[in-house]
């Protein structure tokens, strides 16, 4: 076990920072990003045997950060936000607000956390198919096979609550 | 090249990207304010999280029942001997490996081209060399290497490496003007100063360009 805290330890040295930046990202706020910071690395910790190698130590972290940080709002209904904060970032543009923002937010809560993941790898971060495969582990054909299929999610959710 | 992730912002970081995929990375970003920006963004915060880390919580290890005392003990004496075992010269691009152990596999930067190297392989000063480790489990790595005239330089000072398939070392060898042979050699340690080591070892041939 010393091993692993060692490694676990190392790694922080490492990559604390960018798991607190992608954690910063999704979440909005440096005081919730270093909440999800340490969670990530407790769970290496508790769990760091499941990282099997099939992805690089940054890709690992880089997931479980997502992951951290998506369940960390999942309750807050603060997806909404989430895609605020992020279209405004990539766009330089105003966040949604009013008819535009409740859709969204009817959308992105219809979601499954799977489906949400996704939606944030494709339509925030902007990750090409091979690096969401990375992510995900699976193929970059089974990533636009599932995103094919989120698309259509969405837009039978968009018609349903439009 | 197009704009890139923040994803392989982060693994540009932390030296996981492919040489070539690195500098087009990084002249990529000389050009592009939002790579850039993104850029310097993950810079600063790497560089002031480096200053001062916040502490990091884990739980505290747990006392040692005193029954386990005497184990323990004899455990640690055993572990202070170092074991190296399996030696091995040409078995394919890692060089010698223990079956199913740790194994070192390199690639070699030439004139812009990436490949991935092999036991022997010839090079020429200048090239760049970047190690790689595939393991089933964390440890610590050094890479040392002994030169055609003899000379031994450590490659890679003792360091954490994860578990997993070709994992890359985070920087790159540059080599210099001695020729010869260079014998390279990994020792894959499960403790950061001995425990249980391994190693493994290629072999390359500098020639003159």
């Amino acid at each position: 076990m010393t091993d692993r805290r060692q490694w676990v330890e190392h790694l922080y040295r490492t990559h604390g920072h960018a798991v607190l930046r992608r954690a910063r990202r999704l979440l909005g706020n440096l005081d919730d990003a270093h909440d999800v910071m340490q969670d990530v690395f407790l769970a290496l910790h508790k769990n760091g045997d499941k990282f099997a190698g099939r992805s690089s130590v940054t890709t690992y972290l880089y997931s479980m950060a997502t992951h951290a940080s998506l369940n960390r709002i999942r309750n807050g209904q603060t997806r909404t936000r989430l895609v605020a904060i992020e279209a405004s970032a990539r766009t330089g543009v105003a966040p949604p607000t009013g008819a535009m923002r409740t859709l969204a937010h009817q959308i992105l809560e219809a979601l499954t956390d799977e489906e949400a993941e996704l939606a944030v790898y494709l339509y925030c971060d902007e990750l090409t198919h091979p690096e969401i495969a990375s992510l995900l582990g699976c193929t970059p054909r089974q990533v636009g096979e599932r995103a094919r299929k989120l698309g259509e999610r969405i837009d039978r959710i968009g018609e349903r609550v439009a | 090249m197009t704009c890139i992730s923040e994803l392989a912002i982060d693994r540009l970081l932390a030296g996981e990207l492919p040489l070539l995929e690195a500098t087009a990375a990084r002249e990529h970003s000389a050009r592009c304010g939002r790579c850039g920006g993104l850029l310097d963004d993950a810079l600063t915060m790497q560089s002031v999280f480096a200053a001062d880390p916040p502490p990091l919580r884990l739980p505290a290890l747990r006392p040692r029942r005193r029954y386990l005392a005497y184990a323990a003990g004899a455990l640690a004496a055993a572990a202070t001997v170092v074991l190296f075992v399996g030696r091995r010269s040409d078995d394919g691009p890692g060089g010698e490996r223990t079956k199913g152990g740790p194994r070192v596999s390199f690639f070699v930067a030439h004139d812009g081209h990436v490949r991935h190297g092999v036991t022997g392989d010839h090079v020429v000063p200048g090239d760049r060399i970047e190690i790689a480790t595939t393991s089933r489990a964390p440890g610590w790595l050094t890479v040392v290497s002994v030169d055609g005239a003899g000379m031994r330089s450590v490659y890679v000072p003792t360091r954490a490496y994860a578990a997993g398939t070709e994992q890359i070392v985070p920087f790159a060898i540059e080599l210099d003007a001695t020729l010869g042979l260079e014998t390279v050699t990994a020792t894959f340690c499960t403790q950061p100063a001995g425990g249980e080591c391994t190693t493994d070892q290629f072999t390359l041939h500098k020639e003159a360009r």
